[in-house]
C-alpha cells in the first residue's frame, strides 16, 4: 500500500487505486470498532476540526462531527444565516477566523463549485498548514459520499475484504438526476476507478448523453488521470434495460425544483419511468441492493416499501458507513500519511 | 538596449499595413515615441543623427491593436476601472484604439454622455445605446447619438425584443454604422455558467445550452437578411453551433469573438481561474476550435477584448455570485500569438487582421498603418519570457485572466502610446 500524499481531499478524480484501497482499509478497521461502550480513539486528541457548511446540511455535517469526535478531536461548527455571504464578508475571512483559533482540518460545503479548492489554494498560498476536506461543492464533487457509497458496495459484495477489487467487473446503475448531482459525479470517479461498469439512467434533461464521456479525461486543472484503466460509462434511457445484469442500483434525490425548471413533466411519470420498486427490481430476476444518498422522496425515487426493506435498501447502511469513512479521511489528512495507523507496530483501532 | 535620443532598430520584422507582407527592415523611433522612419529611409536619417544601430532581430514592429468593444461602467469614479486606468492598461497591452460599449452607470443613451475621450495618440470610441436605459423598450435618439460621435449603436447583454430591432432597422437612422447585438437569450441559459459540453459536466459547472446563443442568432441572421443594407454585428460569438449557423447564412452579419474564448476552454482552464465567469459562457474544445477556424476564414471579423473589470471585493465572492466579466488588454497579444502564430502557424498578417484591421473595418475606421510621425505603433518581442504581472499593468481590475506568477511568452516592449521611460528594451 503506497503512502497517502493528499494535503486536501477535494475531488475523487485525483484519487489513485491505492488511495481508494487505503481509505477502504482504514474505514473497515474503524467500522470494526465496538458499537457500544468507549468508542473513542485518541488519534486526533487536541486537534481542532471545523465544519464550515455554507449550505444547509444535517446528515453530512452530523456524520463528520461524529467521526471527528470518535477520533477525540475538538469540533467547532459554522453555519451562516444565509448561504450567500454579502460583499465585504469573504469566505476566506471566515475561514481565517477558524484557522486563527487553531483549526487544522476544515470540512467545507458550499453551493458554488470550486469553493473548497479556492479556500485550499488561498490557505496554501498563505503558508497555513490546514487541510480542507470537501463536504460538497456545487454540482462538482462530494468525495466523502462517493467513498461511503463505494465502501457500502464493497462491503456488500465482499464483507470480509471490502477493497476496490470488490467492484471489479460489477455493473452499477445510477438512476435519476445525474446532471445536478455532485454525488453521482463522485460515484463515477470512484466506481470506474475500481473497475466497475456504470450505467447512467434518466431522461435526457437530467442525464445528458455527454455523460458517457465523463471519465474519458481528467477534469480541468488536473493533467493526468491517476487511474490507468477505468470502467466504462454508458447512458441508458430505459431503466428496465439498464437493470438487466446489474449488480447494484443507486438512485439519486430528485429536487422538486426540477419540475419548475421544466426538466420533468410530472413526478408521477418520473416515478413510473425511473422510480424503483420491488416489482421493478424483481423483473431483473435477482435481488439488487439499492443505495440512495438521502434524504429519500418516498414514492418518487423509490417506493416506501422498498426503502423500508433492509434486505434490499442499503440506505441505513450507507449512513452507518459514513462515519468510519469520514474518520478515515480525517485521520489521513490529520496524520499526513498512513504510517502510524497502518504500521503493524502501532496501536490499531 | 538603452533608449538613446532616438532609437535605430535593425533586423526588425515590419508589418506596415493591411495587404502588406511582413518584411525585414529598419526603423527609427524618437524618444517622444514618434516613428521617424521605416524601411529604406531609416539609414540616412539615423546616420545624420549619428546614431548607432541596435539589433532587434525577432522583434515585430506593427500598428497598434484595436479593441472593438469593452466595458467601462464608471469612467470617473469606478473602483474597478476608470478612464485613466483603462487607458494605461490598453496602452501597455498595445491597444491604441478602444471602443466602449454603452453599458455604463447610467447607460450611455444620450448625446451628453458621449463626451469621454483619451489624449492622443490613444483613441477612445463610444458605442451608444440602441434603446433608452438599455431597457429594450424605447429607442434612443439614434440620429443625435451618431451625430454626436457615437461609433455605432449597441444593444445590451441579450438580443432584446425583435420588434424594437426591426423598427430601428426600418427607421434606418443608423445608416451604414454598425449595430452591435448580443445573440443571447438569458431565459434559455438554464442558470448555467459554462457552455454545455462534457468538460463542463466533468468540472461540475451549471451548464448553459448552445441554444441560448443559436436561437437568438437565428433571429439576428434573419434581420440581416431582411435589411441587407445595414451592418449588423453579432457580439462575442461563442459556440460551434453559432459558427455553423453563421457559415450557412447567405447574408451573415459581421461577428466578433471574445479573445479568451480563443485562448482556453472548459477542458483545460484551472478550476479556480478568474476566467470562468463570462457571458456568453466559456465553451468547450469544439467551440474554441470552431471559433479559431471562423476567425481564420474571416467569418468572424474581429477579436474583442470585451474588458469588464471587477473590483477586489467582488472578486472574493464565490464564482456563481460574482458578476460576469474578465479584464483584458495586458496579455491578449502574447497569449493569442502563442495560441495562433506559434500554435497554429497563422501568418502574422492574419493575426493582425483579427486584432487590428478587422476591428477597424467593423468600426468603420481607417485601417491602422505605420507611418512616419505616427505614434500608434508597437514593438513586440515574441520570445521574451516574463511573469504576470511583471510590473503594474495599469489596470485597477481584480479579475485579471492570469494568476500572479504565471509565465508568459511574448512582450510589448515599446509603443508610441507610452513614454519611453516605460519601454522595456532590455
Amino acid at each position: 500500500m503506497s503512502a497517502w500524499t493528499h494535503r486536501h481531499v477535494l475531488d475523487l478524480a485525483a484519487f489513485s487505486l491505492d488511495d481508494y484501497a487505503t481509505v477502504l482499509e482504514l474505514a473497515q478497521r474503524f467500522r470494526a470498532m465496538p458499537t457500544s461502550g468507549a468508542r473513542k480513539l485518541p488519534a486526533l486528541q487536541g486537534r481542532l476540526v471545523t465544519t464550515l457548511f455554507f449550505e444547509p446540511s444535517t446528515r453530512t455535517r452530523s456524520s463528520f462531527e461524529l467521526a471527528a469526535r470518535r477520533l477525540s478531536a475538538d469540533v467547532v461548527s459554522f453555519t451562516p444565516g444565509s448561504s450567500s455571504l454579502s460583499k465585504g464578508e469573504s469566505l476566506l475571512d471566515t475561514v481565517r477566523t477558524y484557522v486563527a483559533m487553531g483549526a487544522e482540518l476544515l470540512v467545507v460545503r458550499h453551493r458554488a463549485t470550486a469553493v473548497p479548492q479556492q479556500l485550499a489554494e488561498a490557505l496554501d498560498a498563505a503558508g497555513e498548514r490546514v487541510a480542507v476536506l470537501n463536504g460538497g461543492d456545487g454540482l462538482h464533487s462530494h468525495p466523502s459520499q462517493g467513498l461511503l457509497d463505494l465502501f457500502t458496495l464493497a462491503r456488500h459484495f465482499e464483507p470480509e475484504a471490502p477493497g476496490p477489487q470488490a467492484l471489479q467487473g460489477r455493473r452499477i446503475v445510477i438512476v435519476g438526476d445525474v446532471l445536478h448531482s455532485r454525488v453521482a459525479r463522485s460515484n463515477l470517479w470512484a466506481l470506474t476507478a475500481c473497475g466497475a461498469e456504470v450505467v447512467l439512467c434518466g431522461p435526457p434533461t437530467l442525464v445528458p448523453d455527454a455523460f458517457a464521456d465523463f471519465v474519458a479525461a481528467p477534469p480541468p486543472g488536473q493533467r493526468h488521470d491517476p487511474v490507468p484503466r477505468r470502467g466504462r460509462v454508458q447512458v441508458q434511457r430505459d431503466l428496465d434495460a439498464a437493470l438487466q445484469g446489474a449488480d447494484a442500483v443507486m438512485t439519486l434525490r430528485l429536487q422538486q425544483e426540477r419540475m419548475q425548471q421544466n426538466l420533468l413533466s410530472s413526478l408521477e411519470g418520473y416515478h413510473q419511468r425511473y422510480g424503483l420498486s420491488h416489482t421493478r427490481l424483481q423483473r431483473g430476476g435477482r435481488p439488487l441492493p439499492v443505495l440512495h444518498p438521502g434524504p429519500v422522496n418516498r414514492g418518487v425515487e423509490m417506493t416506501g416499501g422498498l426503502l423500508d426493506d433492509p434486505a434490499v435498501a442499503l440506505v441505513d447502511e450507507q449512513v452507518r458507513n459514513g462515519i468510519p469513512v469520514r474518520m478515515a479521511l480525517l485521520y489521513l489528512l490529520a496524520a499526513g500519511g498512513t504510517q502510524s495507523i497502518l504500521n503493524p507496530s502501532s496501536s490499531r483501532p | 538596449m538603452p533608449a538613446p535620443t532616438a532609437l535605430w532598430l535593425q533586423n526588425l520584422r515590419i508589418l506596415a499595413g493591411p495587404g502588406q507582407a511582413v518584411a525585414t527592415g529598419e526603423a527609427l523611433i524618437s524618444p517622444g515615441g514618434e516613428l521617424l522612419a521605416i524601411g529604406e529611409a531609416t539609414r540616412q536619417q539615423a546616420q545624420a543623427l549619428q546614431l548607432q544601430p541596435s539589433d532587434a532581430q525577432g522583434w515585430l514592429l506593427a500598428p497598434t491593436l484595436v479593441d472593438p468593444h469593452s466595458v467601462l461602467e464608471q469612467p470617473l469614479l469606478g473602483r474597478a476601472e476608470t478612464l485613466g486606468s483603462l487607458a494605461a492598461a490598453a496602452a501597455r497591452g498595445g491597444y491604441g484604439q478602444v471602443a466602449l460599449l454603452p453599458w455604463g452607470v447610467p447607460p450611455r443613451d444620450h448625446p451628453d454622455q458621449l463626451g469621454l475621450s483619451w489624449p492622443e495618440p490613444l483613441r477612445l470610441h463610444l458605442w451608444a445605446s440602441l434603446s433608452l436605459g438599455e431597457q429594450g423598450q424605447e429607442l434612443s435618439a439614434h440620429s443625435e447619438l451618431l451625430a454626436t460621435g457615437a461609433i455605432g449603436l449597441a444593444g445590451g447583454g441579450e438580443l432584446g425584443p425583435t420588434p424594437l430591432l426591426q423598427r430601428s432597422l426600418q427607421l434606418g437612422e443608423i445608416g451604414d454604422r454598425p449595430l452591435l447585438l448580443a445573440p443571447r437569450q438569458r431565459s434559455l441559459n438554464g442558470g448555467g455558467l459554462v457552455r454545455e459540453r462534457v468538460e463542463a459536466l466533468r468540472a461540475g459547472w451549471p451548464i448553459d445550452p448552445a441554444c441560448s446563443e443559436s436561437l437568438p442568432l437565428a433571429t439576428l441572421i434573419g434581420l440581416q437578411q431582411s435589411h441587407q443594407q445595414r451592418r449588423l454585428v453579432a457580439m462575442n460569438l461563442s459556440t460551434a453551433e453559432a459558427v455553423e449557423a453563421l457559415g450557412a447564412a447567405s447574408c451573415p452579419p459581421l461577428a466578433t469573438v471574445h479573445w479568451w474564448q480563443l485562448v482556453t476552454d472548459s477542458g483545460e482552464l484551472h478550476p479556480t481561474s478568474n476566467g470562468w465567469r463570462l457571458e456568453p459562457p466559456l465553451g468547450g474544445p469544439p467551440d474554441r476550435a470552431a471559433l479559431r477556424a471562423a476567425l481564420a476564414s474571416g467569418l468572424i471579423s474581429a477579436v474583442a477584448v470585451h474588458h469588464q473589470a471587477l473590483d477586489a471585493e467582488e472578486q472574493l465572492l464565490p464564482i456563481d455570485q460574482r458578476r460576469v466579466g474578465l479584464a483584458g488588454h495586458g496579455v491578449v497579444l502574447p497569449l493569442l500569438w502563442q495560441a495562433l502564430v506559434q500554435g497554429e502557424q497563422w501568418p502574422i498578417e492574419q493575426l493582425w487582421q483579427a486584432l487590428c484591421w478587422g476591428p477597424c473595418k467593423l468600426l468603420g475606421l481607417a485601417p491602422e498603418v505605420l507611418e512616419p510621425g505616427g505614434r500608434r505603433w508597437l514593438l513586440f518581442d515574441p520570445q521574451a519570457r516574463w511573469s504576470w504581472p511583471e510590473a503594474s499593468n495599469g489596470s485597477l481590475a481584480a479579475n485579471q485572466p492570469l494568476r500572479p506568477g504565471t509565465a508568459v511568452q511574448g512582450l510589448v516592449r515599446a509603443t508610441g502610446l507610452l513614454p519611453c521611460t516605460d519601454w522595456q528594451l532590455t
